[in-house]
């Protein structure tokens, strides 16, 4: 009896070992877990909430779906969308296009590289209100270098009046934000690819285009994802660098700055977070769909 | 001994005491537009001297920086936020309806009707900051309005009277001498409020209905819009007034613009300015002053449509406590302190307005041409912005469509009015 006793107590100590060192690994994600529970699950369950309310005089008022009927509603929010898409698309294409090109430049031995790195980062260091007030001098009306430039090209009087010309400038300044953090990703991607595969290609009489295209890029094409979602959601969220440039101004009221004016200067958190919410659901759909490309790998 | 003694323990005891009656007078934050850590002009100077002031006579009193076009949003965030908010705060008058819709703001009737100065309020300043319940939500210091700064050489018989002379006979004038009849802001609130506000009276163009709902799809809005289309077509206008910003101010002062459509504010920060003549006025704010002194520089009533009559968009800067307040009763100390005749008048040159206090504006510095004309427009001239339930939004998305219908000339006005309206008016109910 006592000998059975004894041999059922060591079988439930053994399995309450096994299944304590199963999870072990949750208890060392745990940490990590809380502080994103707390920093980015809250937000987005309080965002929801607020958006399902109505705040005035600091009382909370449910309104069911009210917020978002008002915001389906409103003409302003598919502009912006508009501004939005055309904004994410044109500066997404600038900055890994130049950014791998900058990446493949820089992977090629050169004593000077050290030096074009530190140069590299001066935009990444800088912030928002800074870019933004250097690229407003740079196509100042009287007194910018690159509107004094253009001057004779454009006929205009100054680029930021034109509405196109304002969302060119603003691209222009994102890209050149972007830059250094899609090129130092890129060159560390590059500088992973085995020089034995790249060999074999000019063996096999691939040329330099054939051989970056059909060779270096698949190898890298995870890395080319990840800055793709970074730099679309980025984008996509980008607020402070447009307000600096221009202003609230149509041309070039993203999405971001449409939800900055609504729930931050109307003190309308309501449909802010109403606005965050359909953002949020943007931004995971176009992850997943980025993902989807890298599985197909 | 024992008197050193005696008189070391007096010594101490007064310190103490000292330190104890100081520490009676809580710190209190304000906010403000003004940067009084490092100044840029008149106005964070006379916030500088003030808090300098207050805090020498015992108070203790710390202003935190807000930019001018965020300052009423941002506290309005913090009261609904829960946040910290500031103890008492600077707020511009038009955003009343807003404040009171919000229960941002505390309520100060009686204690506003209890002080010295009451009697001596001017009652335009003081309806500024009355809700139409009667509740007083703020105390006015000064009412800025707009006007119009010219040339004089650049309209030697004055500056029109209409806004069809401008356009008709003045732009072509001046376009072959390769100026512009006049810049202005013609984006954003501040462009509606200070550009845009007198031709859209004057043309009889309704902004609001008496419910404060929109009211901007008709017929004169339309002309409103089209005539200002018309001055950017013919080159009467620097485009730059279409980009955010304040880039279309230099225009006036290089005088490349014959005018430009201000607020009394203007001086403070238009400046130096360079007369047609050659003449450079670098004197700070009184740049203005002095080449006006020199006949050099006139000033107008807003820009008006012929049969209608100019309007300057008069409103209230003023002093509140928020909701949530933690020292309240040290916050109407402050305001006190302000609101003391000579004090509330050299704010009201300093900020670029005639001050509240009927008794400020006595003053020897309201007597110059620049001031007698100021109050002279204001009198004969001087509205309110109409009333919109959420004065901001309105004002915001009513402007947005002059920018669109400005800067895309393919739109269709009406239709991009009527849009704009129902979005308003939808959001409101």
């Amino acid at each position: 009896m006592i000998a059975a006793t004894t041999k059922k107590e060591s079988r439930t100590a053994a399995r309450f070992r096994l299944s304590w060192r199963s999870l072990v690994p949750f208890w060392l994600l745990l940490p990590s877990l809380i502080f994103l529970a707390v920093l980015q699950l809250y937000p987005v369950i309080y965002s929801l909430y607020i958006s399902l309310h109505r705040l005035r005089a600091g009382q909370y008022m449910p309104v069911g779906f009210r917020n978002f009927e008002r915001l389906f509603a409103d003409t302003n929010f598919y502009e912006g969308l508009a501004v939005s898409f055309r904004f994410v698309g044109i500066s997404l294409v600038l900055t890994i296009g130049i950014g791998m090109l900058v990446a493949v430049l820089l992977n090629q031995r050169s004593q000077f590289n050290a030096l074009y790195m530190v140069l590299m980062f001066v935009p990444w260091v800088v912030s928002d209100v800074v870019a933004g007030t250097i690229w407003r001098w740079l196509f100042q009306q009287d007194y910018g270098i690159i509107q004094n430039m253009i001057q004779p090209l454009t006929g205009s009087t100054s680029l930021y009046a034109k509405p196109d010309g304002a969302l060119l400038i603003v691209i222009l300044a994102t890209v050149w934000r972007g830059l250094p953090f899609t090129s130092l990703l890129f060159l560390g991607a590059l500088q992973n690819v085995s020089t034995e595969v790249i060999e074999s290609a000019a063996l096999d009489g691939a040329n330099r285009w054939k051989t970056f295209f059909r060779v270096t890029l698949p190898i890298i094409r995870p890395t080319l994802i990840v800055a793709v979602i970074l730099t679309t959601i980025a984008g996509l969220n980008s607020v402070g660098v447009i307000l600096t440039l221009t202003g609230n101004i149509p041309a070039t009221q993203t999405v971001s700055v449409y939800l900055y004016e609504q729930g931050w200067q109307f003190g309308d958190f309501g449909l802010g977070a109403a606005i965050s919410v359909v953002m949020f659901f943007i931004n995971l759909g176009l992850t997943l769909v980025y993902l989807r490309f890298q599985r197909q790998d | 001994m024992k008197k050193r003694f005696l008189l070391l323990t007096v010594l101490v005891l007064a310190i103490m005491t000292s330190i104890a009656s100081a520490q009676d007078r809580p710190a209190i934050t304000v906010w403000t537009k003004f940067n009084s850590d490092t100044p840029q002009n008149v106005q964070d100077e006379w916030m500088k001297a003030a808090v300098d002031d207050y805090n020498a006579a015992g108070g203790s009193i710390t202003n935190v920086f807000q930019p001018y076009d965020q300052i009423n949003s941002k506290l309005n965030l913090a009261v609904q936020a829960g946040g910290d908010v500031p103890d008492v705060s600077y707020v511009d008058g038009q955003f009343l309806g807003f404040y009171d819709y919000n229960g941002t703001l505390t309520d100060i009737t009686e204690w506003v009707k209890a002080q010295s100065w009451f009697e001596d309020l001017s009652p335009a300043a003081l309806s500024a900051c009355t809700t139409p319940a009667g509740v007083i939500l703020c105390v006015p210091t000064a009412t800025p309005g707009s006007l119009t700064y010219y040339w004089t050489e650049l309209y030697p018989e004055g500056f029109p009277a209409t806004a069809e002379q401008l356009l008709n006979e003045d732009c072509p004038r001046l376009s072959a001498d390769g100026r512009y009849v006049a810049t202005f802001k013609g984006t954003e609130n501040f462009g509606l409020e200070v550009a845009y506000h007198s031709l859209i009276r004057s043309a009889g163009a309704a902004i609001s209905d008496e419910d404060g709902r929109a009211a901007w799809a008709n017929d004169e809005m339309v002309k409103v819009i089209e005539y200002v289309r018309s001055l950017f077509a013919n080159k009467c206008a620097p485009e730059i007034a279409l980009a955010g910003g304040f880039d279309f101010e230099n225009s006036f002062k290089d005088n490349s613009a014959a005018a430009i459509l201000a607020g009394t504010w203007t001086y403070v920060f238009n400046n130096p300015v360079t007369a047609p003549n050659g003449t450079l006025y670098d004197l700070g704010a009184d740049s203005i002053f002095t080449a006006a002194q020199d006949g050099q520089i006139g000033f107008a009533p807003p820009l008006a449509f012929e049969g209608g009559q100019p309007a300057s968009n008069v409103y209230a800067t003023a002093w509140a406590i928020p909701t949530g307040s933690a020292n309240p009763d040290e916050a109407k100390e402050f305001i006190n302190f302000t609101m003391e005749s000579q004090r509330n008048a050299d704010f009201g040159v300093a900020y670029g307005s005639l001050p509240s206090l009927l008794s400020a504006r006595e003053n020897e510095m309201f007597q110059t041409g620049y001031w007698q004309q100021v109050a002279e427009i204001q009198n004969t001239y001087g509205t309110a912005m109409p009333f919109l339930v959420e004065y901001d939004r309105g004002i915001a998305a009513l402007a947005e469509v002059f920018t669109k219908c400005l800067t895309d000339t393919s739109l269709d006005i009406m239709a991009t009015l009527q849009a704009a309206q129902d979005n308003y008016n939808n959001s409101i109910q």
